[in-house]
């Protein structure tokens, strides 16, 4: 389990605090979002979770090792895989294969496990055919598959993936998301930090942030039926929101706003509106 | 009379291991247009915008820049990237300065302007995007986001002649992707030509006048957005999904909720307007 108890941050020669008072647990299994306007302190959060940055006052701990602690760094790094929202940032191998050997090879696996993890990892992310191709002729997404497929190799039990999806393409970021949910079925934790309600809702609970605090912290659904409250943390609400918002009538049965897709809300309506 | 303000014809790039990224791409982007170009990861749209300025030369095929070919010389260069902005995907291939109003400024200064000159522009640019905020804070200490909108406005800016905007929205939050899309607007009214890639179809359909789809390096499609847009074949060859707008509307028509000769709507805006609103109402009760 992962517990942040009012945690503060300010970046290092910074002035003011760029999190304030973050309290935060996240359970085997679960799948969370992160959502929030830009520089609202979602990437700070998520380094924080790994240790990549410490609090100013607080405490983060990992199934109880904490964070703070320089001793307890490896077995929290051993359980926290941490996907940073620049590809370029985590690359390191010179070739394809070789980036995603990095990380197992780092945790003592043998020569025949790495092998393995290494297939399954690219076959997870479609990229059997660039095993020996060198990274930096990769596209963009295409990096931001390899450092998504770098972190699945590491079998983390907490997948903490920054933006993972801002470079992709739909079929690509449709299918890796069917991966994450297998992965949440297994037991490991999800926390993805995203810009998109479209992705947000393959999760079971949103976690608002806006200028470093904690805005709200709901159920998936509870979160969908409050389109207000999320553009109020610069979130754009679901298409099928919005489209119950206009169907909104005076006289006239209301929708239930907790709804999230289209073959829902035509479902409601045969029942309450048309009454089929 | 319509200028074409760039030109790829044949256009054939192969990276230094022989892969063929780019594989005889024909394309016509006219002065004052908004082309969006389409596809899927490794598509070769990035590839491409580097064809643009003359970063990449191809390695068969021609360039052109109002009606020239390009000369790979490094003055003919210095001078085409004056016109040629490009924004790169990764804001972090942009960003070198210490801070963020000397990295905004770096442009306009290599042009000649003057101080005074280049914080004017600058100030205006920074309060067009919201992020007169940032200006005293240290590139490196910026969020992925914050990042690209300064890696926009940076070239912005310098007012090209041809704005090119590799993924503009990726990382962006909606609030901040539709204050770029304003600015882009007004950067196309003062006269610039504008082009990005997106894996975004509701922006492309909604702002583009011209569209092309990439596909494995090559042209797949190219035209107006609603007739590339409703070819649901070929959208399905590039894994890449209609347009809400353009799906609902089709839907409609098929139940005869909308006129059928209605031209199809480009925004939601123009969604909500179309056909008789009481007669839909009158279907929900």
């Amino acid at each position: 389990m992962i517990c942040v108890q009012n945690v503060f941050f300010r970046y290092s020669g910074g002035s003011d605090d760029i999190l304030h008072d973050i309290n935060l647990t996240i359970r085997p299994g679960e799948f969370i979002a992160i959502m929030g306007p830009n520089g609202s302190g979602k990437s700070t959060v998520v380094k924080l979770l790994n240790g990549l940055l410490q609090p100013e006052s607080g405490k983060i701990e990992i199934d109880g090792y904490n964070t703070a602690n320089i001793k307890e760094r490896l077995a929290i790094r051993q359980r926290v895989g941490l996907m940073v929202s620049n590809p370029d940032d985590a690359i390191v191998g010179s070739t394809v294969a070789e980036d995603l050997a990095f990380g197992p090879e780092n945790l003592g696996l043998k020569p025949q496990q790495i092998k393995m993890r290494v297939d399954t990892a690219l076959k997870m992310v479609s990229m059997e055919d660039k095993r020996g191709y060198p990274p930096h002729l990769l596209s963009g997404g295409q990096k931001q598959l390899l450092s998504l497929a770098a972190i699945m190799a590491l079998e983390p039990d907490y997948f903490i993936l920054d933006e993972p999806f801002a470079m992709l393409d739909e079929q690509s970021k449709k299918k890796l998301l069917q991966v994450l949910k297998q992965l949440q079925q297994q037991g490991r934790a999800i926390v993805l930090v995203t810009h998109s309600m479209e992705e947000a809702i393959w999760a079971d609970r949103i976690l608002l942030l806006a200028d470093g605090r904690i805005l709200a912290d709901q159920a998936l659904r509870r979160m969908v039926g409050q389109p207000e409250l999320l553009r109020l943390a610069g979130v754009q609400p679901l298409e099928v929101s919005r489209i119950i918002e206009i169907l909104e009538h005076p006289g006239l049965p209301s929708i239930d706003p907790e709804l999230i897709d289209a073959e829902e809300l035509v479902t409601h309506l045969c029942r309450y509106r048309f009454h089929v | 009379m319509t200028v074409n303000i760039l030109e790829a014809r044949g256009l054939c790039y192969d990276y230094p291991d022989g892969t063929r990224a780019l594989d005889h791409i024909n394309l016509l982007i006219q002065e004052g247009s908004r082309t969006a170009i389409l596809g899927a990861n490794g598509a070769g749209k990035s590839t491409l915008f580097l064809h643009f300025n003359g970063i990449f030369q191809p390695t068969k095929g021609t360039m052109k820049y109002r009606g020239q070919d390009y000369k790979y010389q490094r003055r003919y260069l210095q001078q085409l990237k004056q016109r040629v902005g490009i924004v790169f995907q990764n804001p972090e291939y942009q960003l070198f300065s210490a801070s963020v109003r000397q990295d905004i400024s770096f442009g306009l200064l290599n042009m000649g302007y003057s101080s005074r000159e280049a914080r004017e522009k600058v100030n205006l640019m920074g309060e067009q995007m919201g992020i007169n905020y940032l200006f005293d804070r240290p590139t490196h200490f910026l969020s992925a986001g914050q990042k690209k909108l300064v890696s926009l406005a940076g070239v912005m800016v310098m007012n090209p002649d041809l704005l090119v905007c590799d993924e503009p929205s990726a990382g962006l939050d909606p609030a901040n992707t539709e204050r770029f899309m304003k600015v882009i607007e007004k950067i196309q009214q003062q006269g610039s030509t504008v082009v990005i890639s997106t894996h975004d179809v509701n922006l492309a359909y909604s702002w583009a006048d011209q569209i092309y789809i990439l596909d494995q390096g090559q042209v797949r499609a190219g035209g107006k957005p609603e007739q590339v847009l409703a070819d649901k074949d070929t959208l399905a060859i590039c894994g890449m999904q209609q347009p809400w707008i353009l799906e609902c509307w089709e839907e409609l028509k098929k139940h005869g909720l909308i006129p059928a000769h209605q031209p199809p709507p480009r925004t939601k805006e123009e969604l909500f307007q179309l056909g008789d609103r009481d007669l839909i109402g009158k279907s929900l009760v």
